[in-house]
Order: C-alpha cells, then structure tokens, then sequence
C-alpha cells in the first residue's frame, strides 16, 4: 500500500465510476479502478471513498425511482468483480497469520458487500479472514465457528425480517462456546438505525461502515 | 377480505394476475383486485398504501411519486414479507375519475425470477471462491519469494565457497613453494657443515683430544638429524595437499607391501583380523597411514614386557571403514595422547635443555610416547623426524577421516582411523 501518496481526487474518481455503473459499462469501470491503483490509491481509499459512497448513491437513486432493480444488480456485480481485482492487486502475504475472523451473512441474508470489504481490509492488516458470503445456512456456521475458533466472528444483514435468524447464530455460538465465543461484530442497516439493537441481540460490537468496522477491531483486538 | 373495492375496478383488472390498485389522490386505498391482500394477509381498503410498503426502502419514495406524479412506473418494496423482499416493479397511470392514481404491478415470470436468484448467489459464490484463491495465491508467492531467498543465498554462500577454495588454493601454492624454498635455503648451509665436519674429522680428526672427537661427531649427528627433520617438514606440507586417482584397493595387498618395506624384525608377531577389505581409494595416502601407524607399531611392540605384537584390523563404518593398528608397547599416558599427533615436539618442546645430550634422544627408555619429565624420547624422536603421527592425522582428516588413540600404560597403544570410500560412480 501507499498511504503516503495522495490519492486521485476521490470526488472525481467517484463521480466517473458512478457514470461507468450506471451506464453499464463493465470495461470502463475495471479501468477506472486499475488506473485509480496505479496512481496510488489504496484498497481503503478506493472502498470507502468510491465503491461504498457509489453504492448508496445507487440505493438513493433507486428510492429517487431514477433507476431500477437491475441497474441495482449491475452496479453490485460490477463492484464485487472490481474488488476481487483491486484486492489481487494489493494482497501480499506476510507469513504471519494474526488474527482470524469468519464473515458471513446468515440465512437468506445476501447484502454482502459490508462484510467482504472489512475482510480485505483486514486482511492487508495481517488477519487471517474467512469469508463466506452471502445466504450462509445458519447450522453449518455455526458449526464453523465451533470448529475454527475465530477470534471475530463478524455478522451483516440488511433486512429486519433477517433479524431472527441473526440472533439465532449469536445464541448458538455462545451456547456452544461460553466464554471462549469469539468476539461479535454485527453491522447493516437496522443496527445504524438501532444503535442499542446489537446489545439486544447478544452482539459485541457494531458499526457503521466497515471502516469504522475495521478501527474498532484494530482497537479491541490489536496484533496477536 | 372485503370484495367491495374491487367492483370498483374496471372487470377486466379482477382477473389481472398481478396486484392492481385504485387509490385517492392521497394515497389512500379505494378499490384492490384483491391481490394485495392475498400477499399481506390482511384488509387494505381505506387504508393508505403507504401503510403497505417496506418502511426504509418504499414509503419514502412512494410519497414523492405520488406528489410529483411524474413517473409511470415504479417499483416498490411490500411491507411484513418474510422472505427477501425484491422490489416489485408497478406501473402508474393516471385516474381520471377519482383524480388519484391506478397502479398495476407489472407481471413478472417466476423462471426469470429464479434465474436471478441464482446468478445473485452463484456470483456470492464465486466471490467467495475468488477471494480464497487470491489468498491462496498469495501464499504461494510468499512461500515462492522465501524458496527463492533461499536459492540465492545458497548461491552466494557456494560463491564464496569456490572463491574462499581458490584462495585457499593459492596459500596453499604459496605455502609449498616456501617450505620448498626454505628446506633447499637451510639444506644448502646444513650440506656445507656436514662437509665441514667430515674434513676436520679426515684432516684433524687423529690430532683432536676424546673430548673434541665426541664434540665432532655429535656435530654431524645433529646435522644429520636436522636433515631429517627438513625432509619431514617437506612430507608433511606434501602430505593432504597431493590428490590421486581413486583405484580399487586391496588392503591387505597394501599391508603386504608396508611389511616388506619396513623389514619387521622375526620376532614381532603381525595380525590381521578380520580378513582387511578391498574399497575403492586413492592408494598411495592410505598406504603412507598404514606405513606410519605400523612402522610406530612393531617399534614400541618390541619395547614392551611380552613377546612384541602387533595387530591390524578393519570394520565397516559409516562412509567408509574404520582401520585400528594395535601394539602391546609400554602405552602412552592420557594426558600425554593429544600430543602424539603434533608436528616436530621436540622442537616445540625440547625434552631435555642440555643440547649436548645426543644419546638421549635415541634412549627410547620409558612410558611410551611421554613428553617432558625426562621419562625418555617419544617416537617421533626415534623415527628421526617426528612427523610420522602428524602426516598421519593430516592425511586422514585431508580424506574426511579422523584419527585417535586409545591407549593406557602398560597396556599398550590402539591407534585407530576412518578412511572414506569413494562413492563409485
């Protein structure tokens, strides 16, 4: 990484990978990215001031009936594909491995992208991340968790009706585990609108992006 | 469910298979075909549809369309499913009768549905997989850059290696050369004493006095001895240094040959046991041990109390074998064993201050090998030059091998040495 070097303008970057988004153009988007990189940006600049603005930017867009569903979809492919290409690009292995962290998003959850990003971030820190996507069945989660003993257990759903099923994974995990349950971080849409809605459900931490995901696990578990 | 609202609906929207709805200029449900109701589970005439729509994503958004009634389609998220609540997509077309607004949800075909379902959670799927794979890769490049790391050093160290041999080579070149020249420097003047010596012997020899006589000759002895001695600096700065080609050896062939040169008085008893080994070798260096060991071997065999033996044998080892030439001499002291192996002790540490005292050297008398402590000469003495144990050590340890002594007073000496076999390839 380069955090020395300034990054592009990250309006302008914003606003070019917006249009790429919208008008569906796959290329374009990629380039965008890959030159955004060459000239420094880091994996952090590029997901939390482009890809994480640009998607709620689309959500907004959508509310504001501008776009539909599918452009929706789109915009999130495209994102998912970009970052699998942005993370490549700066991943090094350090041989360490430090601290371990499953993700997922349980049940019928599928807003995953939250998730995904604290995993990279984390990992160009050292952390060993698992990340299992989206609609993870709740049983064969847990049972990971059981098995692996991460030491973050990091949690999304967007959806209220996801809730239940949320909680249910926490209740297990601690069920099996006790005192040795990893620490859990849950995040999404009703736990910023709720900001006492993670303690209710059993979870540790929460946040609001996972930029400030990744600041409070630096800070609560710092290097093994 | 009421059936009210729906007579309130043009006939042909009843049999319409998606939701259709009539609602006030306020949003407020006028007349339903009754699809909503059937997905909600619940009444929705007089109530606004708002009421209806998933509160974060919909409500919002419906309110803005209805006030600006700028769109003719939408799409919107229904409130209270339970499942994942995709956006339905609606059209909105204006009502003339009751100045609000018609909206007929757009038909959709489950197969597309399902489809899209599947992309969304392949393509989670292959993110999942991607990311395992980029991590994968990234430890293999780690471990590649280590392997490589690796590959390097190796490569510097066995240039340094090859440069430290050339080096080596060289001092050893230069070492040659010096002991060649100074052994010819001292050998010149040593010859000219000699002669000396034997003219005044010749020429004046009947005129000098029994005490002058015996100076003389202890003169041309010491001559004779210092010769010797460079000789031996000269064998032993040979001896490691020299490489020969690796021949299939007989032993006991070797053995047979050393016997013959050393002319082994009839009185000394020489064993082998177990039959000596044939092993592919340079010839000549294991030949010079044996001779050293052997010849040291019969002298201080007839030194001992029984009748003089000496016994040679050979066991497998590892890389090699491992040779013992055993005596039944007078043995050597512990404290005196890691001398035997030194070059010129004599030199080094003279047994006796009184120079004059030739015969002593010769006397032998004494432990076996002890230095120091007027016990008597050790057997480098004897042989002249003290050397023959060092070239030994310096032969064996040039081939990889090691040698040593087990030996206690009185009990005679083990002198034992491993010497690798060439690996026939």
């Amino acid at each position: 990484m380069n955090p020395a070097s300034s990054p592009p303008d990250a309006a302008g970057l914003l606003e070019t990978w917006l249009a790429a988004l919208l008008d569906g153009d796959r290329r374009a988007a990629f380039r965008i990215i890959a030159e955004a990189q060459d000239a420094g940006a880091s994996l952090e600049q590029l997901y939390m001031q482009v890809l994480q603005p640009a998607l709620r930017e689309v959500g907004r867009l959508w509310e504001a009936n501008e776009i539909t569903v599918a452009d929706e979809h789109f915009a999130t492919a495209v994102t998912q594909a970009v970052m699998g290409r942005a993370f490549q690009q700066r991943f090094q292995w350090a041989g360490d491995e430090g601290r371990t962290l499953i993700a997922a998003c349980p049940d019928l959850e599928r807003h995953e992208i939250g998730l995904r990003m604290i995993c990279d971030l984390l990992e160009l820190d050292g952390w060993d991340t698992t990340y299992l996507g989206a609609t993870v069945p709740a049983d064969s989660l847990v049972a990971m968790v059981v098995r692996r003993r991460p030491d973050v257990l990091a949690l999304s759903t967007a959806l209220p009706p996801h809730l239940p099923r949320l909680a249910d994974v926490i209740t297990a995990v601690r069920n099996a585990l006790g005192d040795e349950a990893p620490v859990i971080l849950v995040g999404g849409r009703p736990f910023v609108e709720d900001p006492t809605l993670a303690g209710r459900l059993g979870a540790d931490l929460t946040a609001a992006d996972a930029v400030a995901a990744v600041a409070t696990l630096r800070n609560r578990l710092p290097p093994a | 469910m009421s059936d009210a609202p729906s007579a309130d609906l043009p006939g042909w929207f009843r049999g319409y298979p998606g939701i259709v709805l009539r609602l006030s200029s306020t949003g407020i449900v006028l007349a339903s075909n009754g699809r909503l109701e059937a997905e909600l589970g619940r009444d929705v005439a007089g109530a606004p549809f708002a009421a209806c729509l998933d509160d974060a994503s919909s409500v919002e958004k419906w309110r803005m369309l209805l006030h600006a009634r700028a769109a003719t389609s939408c799409e919107l998220v229904l409130a209270g499913a339970d499942t994942l609540p995709e956006p339905r997509g609606f059209s909105v077309l204006p009502d003339d009768d009751s100045g609000g607004v018609l909206l007929l949800e757009q038909q959709r075909d489950p197969r597309l549905d399902d489809l899209r379902d599947q992309v969304t959670i392949t393509n989670s799927d292959l993110a999942v997989a991607q990311r395992e794979l980029l991590k994968e890769r990234g430890r293999l490049a780690y471990a590649l850059e280590k392997l490589d790391a690796q590959y390097q050093e190796k490569r510097r160290l066995a240039a340094q290696l090859t440069q430290r041999n050339v080096e080596l080579q060289r001092s050893n070149r230069a070492l040659d050369d010096f002991a060649h020249a100074v052994s010819h420097d001292l050998k010149a003047p040593l010859r000219a004493i000699a002669n000396f010596a034997r003219w005044v012997d010749e020429d004046a020899g009947p005129a000098l006095d029994d005490e002058a006589r015996s100076h003389l000759r202890s003169l041309q002895q010491r001559v004779t001895r210092m010769r010797r001695m460079i000789d031996g600096v000269l064998d032993y700065a040979r001896a490691g240094r020299e490489r020969c080609q690796p021949e299939r050896v007989d032993v006991a062939d070797i053995v047979a040959d050393v016997l013959e040169l050393l002319d082994v008085p009839d009185d000394v008893t020489i064993t082998t046991s177990p039959p000596l080994p044939t092993l592919v070798t340079e010839r000549p260096p294991l030949q010079q041990v044996l001779h050293n060991l052997v010849g040291n071997a019969v002298k201080y065999a007839a030194r001992g109390t029984g009748p003089p033996t000496v016994r040679i044998a050979a066991a497998p080892g590892q890389g090699g074998w491992e040779f013992t030439v055993s005596d039944n001499g007078p043995g050597i002291p512990e404290a005196a064993q890691p001398a035997v192996w030194q070059l010129f002790r004599t030199l080094a540490a003279p047994t006796r201050p009184d120079d004059r005292d030739v015969a002593g050297d010769v006397s032998g008398s004494g432990t076996q090998g002890a230095m120091g402590s007027g016990a008597g000469a050790t057997r480098a003495d004897d042989e002249g030059t003290g050397v023959g144990l060092a070239i030994v050590k310096r032969l064996v340890e040039s081939r990889g091998g090691v040698a040593g002594v087990q030996s206690r007073p009185g009990e005679g000496a083990t002198f034992r040495f491993t010497w690798p076999e060439e690996t026939t390839d």
